[in-house]
Formats: C-alpha cells, sequence, structure tokens
C-alpha cells in the first residue's frame, strides 16, 4: 500500500522511497493486503517496507516472495507483462462486479 | 559530431549546455536545429534507454527481486544509475541539525538525468499560475503570462507525445486541436473513483503524460514545429518514425526501449545529435563558468571525473541546465572579482527562493475491488487524474493555492511481499491472496509551495566534494500555507476512500506528520529566480542573467512559482523559448 511506503534518506537507505508510490504505483497497488491492519503503520519511524509490499516487513529475515514467480504471478491472476496494441480497459465483467456496466 | 571524449573537443562553440536532462535536452535541441555548434557537457556516464532498459523482467530475475538500495532507491530496475539521494564522493548538508529543516536532494547522474526515469505527467501551468502574487499577494508573478509560453507549449507536447485530453476546467489549459494524443482508458478503479465521487464535485479527467499512446504525427508536426526549416523538419520527421507506440506491458520508470515515452536520450538528443551540430562529453562536472574582461561568460572549468583533471572549454554563450539546486552551486562557485560573490549574483539572490512540490498522501484498501474478474491493468503508470477543482473556494479553505491528486489501483505487477509479510500456507492463504490482491487504492497530492525567505541553498563554508568544489548547504521551512494544504490532502483521501466504501489507513496526527519531507517529490525548482526588476530577480524573462547576458539558465532555477501542474513541462517550453531568443540575439550580434 502506498500507506506502507517509507522514504528513503540518507539515514535509512535500505528503504524504499515513498516518491515510489506514485511511479511504481504498479508494484505498490499490485500489493493487496492480506491483513489491512497495519495500513499506515509505516509513518512510525523504524519500520521497513518494501515495494510492492503490502505490510510492514519490520526486520524480518524472511521476506514473501511468493509471488514474484511467473507461478506466483499466475497464482494470484496477474496477467500484465504482456506487449498489445491498445489499452483495451476494464473488461464487460470488471465493470459489472463494480456496478459500472 | 558526436558523442565524443576530449580529445575531440573544438577550440570554442557557439554555445555549452551543461546537464542533458529536460532543460539542457530541449536547450540543445533548439539550438543544433537552428544551425548553432553546441557542446553539452554532462556529469554523469553515457546511456542507451535502447540497449540498457530491462523492460520486461519480473522481480523474480532481479537482485534482491526488485528491492529498493543504497544505490537503486526506486528498487532494481529504476532507470535511474550512479544517482539517487546520495551520490559518492559529493555530499550536500544541512544548515540544522532540526530534521525538519532538512532538504533532501535527489541528484541524477547519468545522460538525460532525471528523464530517464522521471513520472511523465506534462500538466500545463494555467493563466493563475503566471500570476500568483496579482491573485492573492504571496510570492512573485512571472515577467511572463500564459500567452507567452502557451506556443512552445504546443511545440513541446508535439514533439515529446503528450497524451490527454482537452476538459476546459478552469486554470487547467486545452492544447489546440491535434496536438495531444488520445489517452488511454480508465482503469475499472479509476472508473469506480470517478464515478462515487462525482457528487463531492472531484472531476477526475484523463491525466497528460509524455508517452505516445499512438505514434506522432510526423507528417505534419515537422512544419509545426519547425516552419522554413526544411533541414530540422527532415531531421524530425525521421525520428518520430523511429519512436514506436506503446505498447502497455511496462514500468515507465525503467525507461524505454522502444522509445514510446519521453527521455532526453531518447527524444531530444537523436535528433540533436543528427543535426551534425552537437558534441556531448560525458563524465564532465563542470566547476564554474568564467568570465571575460567585459564581464560576460566565456566557457566553463570542468573535472573529467575518470581522470580528475581539471580542463576549460570555451564558447560564446553558456547555458546551465544542471538541475536547479547544481545550477545554483555553478554560479556560486563562479567568483571573479567583478563577481566576488558568485557569477550574476549583484542581487544576492542566487540560491534564494528553493521550492519543491507539496506532498501528501494516503492509501487504503476497497472491498468493491476484490475478486474483481482477472483482465490487464498494466501500461503507461497513471491514465486519469484529478485536477484541483476548488478554485472558487480559495478564500474559505484556510491556505493559499491548490494541489491535483494522482491515484492508484489495479492488478499491477506484484512484488516482494505480495500476500503478506511472510508467506502463508495451504489453499485458504493463496484463496485470500487471490481475493485481496489488486484491493489496494493509492492516493498523492501534488500541490503548490510558495517561495519564502527560509528556504534556500549557500555554499557550505567547509565541506567539499572529492574535487575540492565547495558543496551546497540547505535551509528549509514550510509555511502554514503548505502544511495545511497537507492535511487537506490528507482529509480529501479518507474522505474519496470511505466514500467508495474503502477503508483508508491511518492518518497522521499532526499536520507537520501529513506533509511529504522537503525535497521528497522531486519537483526542484528556484535559486535563480526570473523577474521584471533586476535587483529582485537573477534572470529576465528570457532565462537570460540581468548581468551577464550571454549566460542562460534553461532548468528549474529560473521558476518563482511552483504550481501544482509539476514542472518539467514548463521547464521544456521555457527551455525552447529561451534558447530560440538567444539564437536571435546571436544572429543579431547582441551578445
Ligand atoms: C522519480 C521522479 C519522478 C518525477 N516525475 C515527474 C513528473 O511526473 N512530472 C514532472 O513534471 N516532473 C517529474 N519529475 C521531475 C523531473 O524529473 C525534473 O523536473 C526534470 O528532469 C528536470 O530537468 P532538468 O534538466 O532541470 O534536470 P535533470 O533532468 O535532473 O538533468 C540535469 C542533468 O545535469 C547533470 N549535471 C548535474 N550537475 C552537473 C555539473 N556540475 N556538470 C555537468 N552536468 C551536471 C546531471 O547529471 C543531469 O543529467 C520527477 C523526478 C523524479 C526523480
Ligand atoms: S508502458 Fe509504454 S511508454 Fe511506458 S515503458 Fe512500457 S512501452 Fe514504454
Amino acid at each position: 500500500m502506498l500507506t506502507n511506503m517509507e522514504n528513503t534518506s540518507a539515514e535509512s537507505p535500505n528503504r524504499i522511497d515513498r516518491r515510489a508510490a506514485i511511479k511504481w504505483m504498479g508494484a505498490v497497488v499490485a500489493a493487496a493486503t492480506v491483513s489491512d491492519n497495519l495500513l499506515g503503520a509505516t509513518k512510525e519511524p523504524g519500520a521497513k517496507a518494501i515495494a510492492g509490499a503490502g505490510k510492514i516487513i519490520g526486520t524480518d529475515p524472511v521476506l514473501n516472495k511468493t509471488y514474484t514467480t511467473p507461478q506466483g504471478m499466475k497464482d494470484v491472476g496477474y496477467v500484465g507483462n504482456v506487449p498489445s496494441v491498445d489499452f483495451a480497459g476494464p473488461t464487460p465483467e470488471a465493470l459489472k462486479h463494480l456496478g459500472l456496466a | 559530431m558526436a558523442i565524443i571524449s576530449e580529445k575531440d573537443l573544438q577550440p570554442i562553440y557557439d554555445v555549452i549546455v551543461v546537464g542533458s536532462g529536460a532543460g539542457g535536452g530541449q536547450s540543445a535541441y533548439t539550438l543544433t536545429m537552428n544551425g548553432v555548434k553546441v557542446l553539452m557537457l554532462e556529469a554523469g556516464r553515457n546511456y542507451d534507454p535502447v540497449t540498457e532498459t530491462p523492460m520486461f523482467q519480473i522481480p523474480s530475475q532481479m537482485p534482491l527481486r526488485g528491492m529498493g538500495t543504497r544505490e537503486k532507491p526506486f528498487g532494481f530496475t529504476d532507470a535511474t544509475v550512479d544517482g539517487g539521494w546520495e551520490v559518492p564522493n559529493e555530499p550536500y548538508t544541512q544548515a540544522s541539525a532540526d530534521p525538519k529543516t532538512h532538504f533532501k536532494w535527489w541528484r541524477p547522474r547519468m545522460l538525460g538525468g532525471r528523464t530517464n526515469h522521471w513520472g511523465r505527467i506534462s500538466l500545463r501551468n494555467g493563466p493563475y499560475d503566471f500570476k500568483p502574487y496579482s491573485r492573492d499577494g504571496l510570492g512573485f508573478d512571472w515577467p511572463i503570462s500564459y500567452e507567452d509560453v502557451a506556443p512552445y507549449y504546443d511545440k513541446v507536447e508535439m514533439l515529446v507525445g503528450v497524451y490527454g485530453s482537452n476538459e476546459g476546467l478552469e486554470n487547467t489549459p486545452d492544447s489546440p486541436n491535434g496536438t495531444l494524443l488520445p489517452p488511454p482508458k480508465a482503469r475499472a478503479g479509476e472508473l469506480f473513483v470517478k464515478k462515487h465521487i462525482a457528487k463531492h464535485g472531484l472531476p477526475v479527467i484523463p491525466i497528460h503524460r509524455a508517452v505516445l499512446s499512438t505514434r506522432q504525427d510526423h507528417v505534419n508536426f515537422p512544419a509545426r514545429l519547425h516552419p522554413n526549416n526544411p533541414k530540422a523538419q527532415k531531421i524530425i520527421a525521421k525520428a518520430m518514425q523511429e519512436r514506436a507506440a506503446c505498447f502497455w506491458a511496462t514500468d515507465c520508470g525503467r525507461g524505454c526501449s522502444i522509445k514510446a515515452n519521453y527521455q532526453s536520450t531518447t527524444v531530444h538528443l537523436p535528433p540533436a545529435l543528427a543535426t551534425g551540430n552537437l558534441d556531448i562529453l560525458c563524465n564532465a562536472h563542470a566547476r564554474e563558468v568564467t568570465v571575460g574582461a567585459d564581464g560576460k561568460a566565456t566557457g566553463i572549468i570542468y573535472i573529467d571525473k575518470v581522470t580528475g583533471q581539471e580542463r576549460a572549454v570555451k564558447a560564446k554563450a553558456v547555458i546551465l541546465a544542471a538541475s536547479s539546486g547544481e545550477t545554483a552551486r555553478i554560479m556560486l562557485n563562479s567568483k571573479s572579482n567583478r563577481f566576488p560573490n558568485g557569477i550574476a549574483n549583484g542581487s544576492g539572490l542566487v540560491g534564494k527562493y528553493i521550492m519543491d512540490t507539496v506532498g501528501g498522501r494516503l492509501g487504503g484498501t476497497v472491498p468493491a475491488f476484490e475478486n474483481l474478474p482477472v483482465h490487464n491493468e498494466e501500461g503507461a503508470g497513471t491514465h486519469v487524474y484529478i485536477p484541483w477543482w476548488l478554485y472558487k473556494e480559495a478564500s474559505k479553505l484556510g491556505f493559499a493555492r491548490g494541489y491535483h491528486i494522482e491515484f492508484g489501483t489495479g492488478r499491477r505487477m506484484p512484488g516482494m511481499g505480495t500476500g503478506g509479510a511472510s508467506p502463508g500456507y495451504g489453499k485458504s492463504y493463496k484463496e485470500e491472496v487471490r481475493q485481496k490482491y489488486g484491493s489496494g487504492i493509492g492516493f498523492s497530492g501534488r500541490g503548490e509551495m510558495i517561495p519564502n525567505e527560509n528556504s534556500f541553498c549557500e555554499l557550505d563554508p567547509t565541506t567539499k566534494d572529492k574535487w575540492g568544489i565547495p558543496v551546497l548547504r540547505f535551509h528549509w521551512k514550510w509555511s502554514d500555507h503548505e502544511l495545511k494544504q497537507a492535511e487537506h490532502m490528507e482529509q480529501t483521501f479518507h474522505m474519496i476512500i470511505e466514500t467508495i466504501g474503502g477503508k483508508p489507513g491511518k492518518m497522521s496526527k499532526t499536520k507537520e506528520e501529513a506533509i511529504e519531507a522537503p525535497g521528497s517529490i522531486i519537483h526542484e525548482v528556484g535559486g535563480a529566480i526570473m523577474g521584471a526588476d533586476k535587483a529582485k530577480s537573477v534572470t529576465n524573462q528570457w532565462n537570460q542573467c540581468w548581468e551577464v547576458p550571454n549566460l542562460l539558465l534553461n532548468d528549474g532555477s529560473a521558476f518563482c512559482s511552483n504550481a501544482d501542474k509539476n514542472p518539467t513541462l514548463t521547464i521544456m517550453a521555457l527551455a525552447w523559448r529561451a534558447s530560440d531568443h538567444l539564437v536571435e540575439e546571436m544572429r543579431k550580434g547582441n551578445l
């Protein structure tokens, strides 16, 4: 989530910059959270966040890379990163799902 | 002429351009298309997006799965090489220990500068944005109006290729018909937001971005760009045909190997080189502008970063476009008997009135987005935005000026941490991730900062970089206008997320907490403001230094306000305008 993006700074260089939030909206927003009770928590100093992370990673050495592989992407239903002539936009099913059809 | 090494330097050039980003790229383009012989000095290394861009890599193919590091703050595939918040051997300092006064300075060090990875959001300043002082008594009016710049906005939009639409909204200018490229469709979540917030009066419209949604009109644009200049028309027509249209798949922040988005290295420099009038010298760090007995600029002293040697090059005119902070630094370091406080700094205003954009943000999750039927939502970043909508309410808000809102939704490329901090187990875990993936939303506000006396840079009296060049020391203070604006942003985002049935993230406790750190939006401008009065400004309306008319400042340093419109399109429009004027002055023999 955007709210989980911490500033990279000279003092804490291992953090992803929150500026990336917009620039890298892709990775960021893709990461729907499993647990959303952590939203906004990165405003507390000391927490570490990762691009695309929906959660605070803290100092946990075990990072979740499940969904960074082709299989993981397939599992989650990610179908981007493939060239197409036009941006087709939302499908009729997606619009219907959101009450926009 | 080409990308050269030191031994190929000519004894004298018409113009030296320092920096190869948006301002330097546009200046070199305009000048060389008009037959002017240009040397471009770039502190960073040569960089070729066509061969160096990792277009389709997914995180599992990247070191650290693409995570940000000290060397790569925006992650492994970001286009930035050798740049960042910290640049080895090139420190900068803060005047006070209080973190609230610290300015974070993002510096690129590569051919093309920040244009290789910028967000490509390309908004025109509106008529109000050039006359802010006249409207509310704060800051400064520009010595030019929207009408002066509009023809150059048209040209830059045609040259670089900008998608967007004309909506006829207040202070959000339309472009002439046939100038913009068609905008991409809005994503599902974007349409959802649009539908539900209309009742609050917030318009969601196509954003303007420097991305080729279709190929450029290489038949008609060249004559509109370069009337009466057949050679230039031919060169740009060819260059336009070498650019492909966006294929809606990859992350523009990595750069674009098919030249579908704007970066100086794929759009400005190739045609400029094709004129035969441009030499580019990389790894050449400009230290100071040299001055002759007549007080005019005579050239540049630079450090060859590979050998550490100091060299001098000569020209009839000099353009600084090293990014606003670095331009101020070069000027302050250009001390002579005639200019003891730095070149063209008789007013004492070099380094003063530096600005960034006011940033605020809030994210949330939206249950309605869960289990969205699978479809592609990638391609060309932002598609829509919310322009500032409260011009009529200005007197009631408690702060001056406004902001626009950028937001993101969608089923974008998963990264580290997707699915929670650590992997779960079993079918239900996977199902939950599948359900929730793509249900996030993030809002960012981008607002106008008013220039103030307390936000400035100067030379640090003691700290020097590796080559012995004094570095910048920063001072910063927000005024209450910016702080209240950031607070207003957060409240608006909270309202929007609730309106769409989402769960907002945690709000800041204070307005000081709501505002992003100074410098972090990386829209640095100011430091050598333009004006109508030479006692109160550094340059005239042509980006020409009052005291040194053959020295031009063609990056954001001459900005005397920083509208919410993101600065780069305006940097390019003004660089084109200033370079046209320089060509004319040179022809007339006025320099
Ligand atoms: C992540 C990110 C996203 C952004 N998104 C947007 C956006 O969406 N819209 C927008 O309008 N703006 C955006 N910006 C800002 C935009 O990148 C800048 O406004 C723009 O690049 C400024 O152009 P410039 O020519 O002034 O400077 P730069 O592009 O920074 O180029 C300056 C060049 O000068 C070189 N240089 C520096 N010092 C010296 C020296 N002493 N000697 C020789 N060369 C030197 C540098 O190496 C660099 O190549 C973004 C910036 C970042 C970092
Ligand atoms: S999304 Fe389009 S413009 Fe952006 S990098 Fe990919 S192809 Fe290029």
